[in-house]
């Protein structure tokens, strides 16, 4: 199902949610349960079946798992299958793991991995390019927001330069990557695009926190002194439309004129909620809930 | 006799409280696949979720054949099931054992997972692939393959290619 979602069609860009039964059949490379005879062999780890290796392998440092990728074809499928990332996720979560990779994004399409432990003789975080396995030339490239695994890249094309507002929803991780439709607006305006904020959201579910439910939103920042709404564009994976949001203020939006870079949408932690934030200034924010459920607290910085 | 004293775990399915009032002494026979029988108390076998799940189904009246652990493993398995089964054991001591019982080749470690997974015993399971995590730290992929016994299927090629893209994790 995932594994075929590199065609840009599918929308499973993560496992589907599923029991612990059928979560042994989502293993690559369709590893029979080995015969009796054959465990009595001492092969060691190798023979042992793909759902125990896969729970040693999630155990490992992130470094060191991208190092096993080396180990064999095996290990690689293993430890590039989308349910390596969540199940290592899950696991460092109940095992409170300070070992993490923290994403950053600094620039347009460079990504700053930092391991999250504390070790002062580490090397420098590593700077790479992630964007290279999407089938775009990279320079129309540049990633506009990151939650959990997924990246929201928009894809510049220069021949209808401003109506082309199409987007990637891409896991850098799995290379999975689909395109979402384009949303022509009513009061598009030209050049409008840089007083719109975008943002990325992934709607979490109780008893499964990672989702493939996904919303991509667009804030629309007001001009008007007085207005005390604000319009938001809403892409929901689950309806794989653009739906429009008109949000109310308690009070009087002070106007937006120009938005500095550190302006964005944020997920919160209250409820699936998204934040428009003005780090220099720190009274212009707010606040809209557009689902209530509860979100997991994995770190996702967004380095300006 | 085995006592079956210690019936103040809360829990307990209802049915099961029930047939251990029928019976005073509750011992269970396991059959390893080497045709070994274990009588162990019920306490100690029902942390095995597998085992659990056949009490609570009342099909453990007889001998439970568990045709994929030999008697040598489920030896080792029952005494950490019996260590865990004590509370009076205190978290350090615990510990120490924990450490101490896990000290074992990989051969041995593989049949305890193997076992663990079978019988569905969480923490046991749990220790074991830690174990094999902390075995796999501090190693280079050839180190990894030589101690583990794996074939690298990679060509030259597709190995540096992996290499490149993982640049970063290969930088010490």
């Amino acid at each position: 199902m995932a594994m075929e979602s590199r065609t840009g069609t599918a929308l499973a860009l993560v496992p589907q949610e599923e029991d612990s039964e059928s979560q042994t059949s989502l293993l690559p490379c369709g590893r029979k349960r080995r015969r009796r005879t054959e465990l009595e062999s001492e092969e060691g780890i190798k023979e042992l079946p793909d759902v125990l290796l896969m729970d040693i392998l999630c155990r490992l440092p992130y470094e060191l798992a991208f190092r096993c990728k080396s180990v064999s074809k095996h290990w690689n499928s293993l430890i590039s299958h989308p349910y390596f990332v969540h199940h290592r996720h899950r696991h460092c979560h109940s095992h409170s793991y300070s070992d993490g990779v923290i994403i950053m994004l600094a620039s347009n399409k460079h990504v700053l991995l930092t391991p999250t432990s504390n070790n002062p003789g580490k090397k420098a975080p590593a700077v790479i390019n992630i964007l290279k396995f999407l089938p775009f030339p990279e320079h129309h490239l540049s990633i506009y927001a990151s939650f959990n695994d997924l990246l929201l890249v928009r894809n510049l094309i220069p021949l209808h330069f401003d109506l082309s507002l199409e987007f990637i929803i891409c896991n850098p991780l799995t290379r999975h990557w689909l395109v979402i439709p384009p949303i022509f607006s009513e009061d598009y305006q030209l050049g409008g695009e840089r007083d719109i904020l975008v943002g990325l959201i992934i709607c979490q579910q109780e008893n499964y926190p990672y989702s493939n439910r996904y919303k991509v939103v667009r804030i629309h920042c007001p001009f008007e002194t007085t207005t005390t709404q604000i319009k938001m564009e809403i892409f929901s994976s689950e309806t794989g439309e653009w739906c429009n949001l008109f949000v109310e203020s308690a009070r009087v939006l002070n106007p937006c004129n120009s938005i500095s870079r550190q302006a964005g949408v944020f997920p919160c932690n209250m409820g699936c909620c998204i934040g428009w934030m003005q780090l220099r200034n720190s009274s212009k924010a707010f606040l809209s809930t557009i689902h209530s459920t509860t979100l997991a607290t994995f770190v996702i910085l967004i380095y300006p | 006799a085995i006592q079956s004293s210690r019936f103040s775990c809360v829990g307990f399915p209802l049915a099961y409280i029930f047939l251990a009032c029928k019976k005073k002494s509750m011992a269970l026979k396991l059959k390893s696949s080497d045709n070994k029988i274990f009588e162990v108390e019920e306490l100690v076998a029902v942390q095995s979720e597998t085992i659990k799940s056949l009490v609570e189904d009342g099909c453990a009246n007889n001998v439970i054949p568990l045709p994929n652990v030999d008697s040598k493993t489920l030896e080792l398995v029952l005494d950490w099931c019996k260590n865990h089964v004590d509370v009076k054991l205190d978290e350090e001591k615990l510990k120490e054992y924990e450490d101490k019982f896990i000290e074992v080749d990989l051969a041995v470690l593989y049949d305890l997972l193997m076992a663990a997974n079978y019988l569905n015993i969480k923490d046991l399971l749990n220790r074991a692939s830690q174990k094999v995590a902390d075995m796999l730290k501090g190693k280079k992929p050839e180190q990894i393959r030589e101690t583990f016994n794996i074939v690298n299927d990679f060509s030259p090629e597709e190995e540096e290619e992996i290499r490149k893209e993982n640049l970063w994790a290969f930088e010490e």
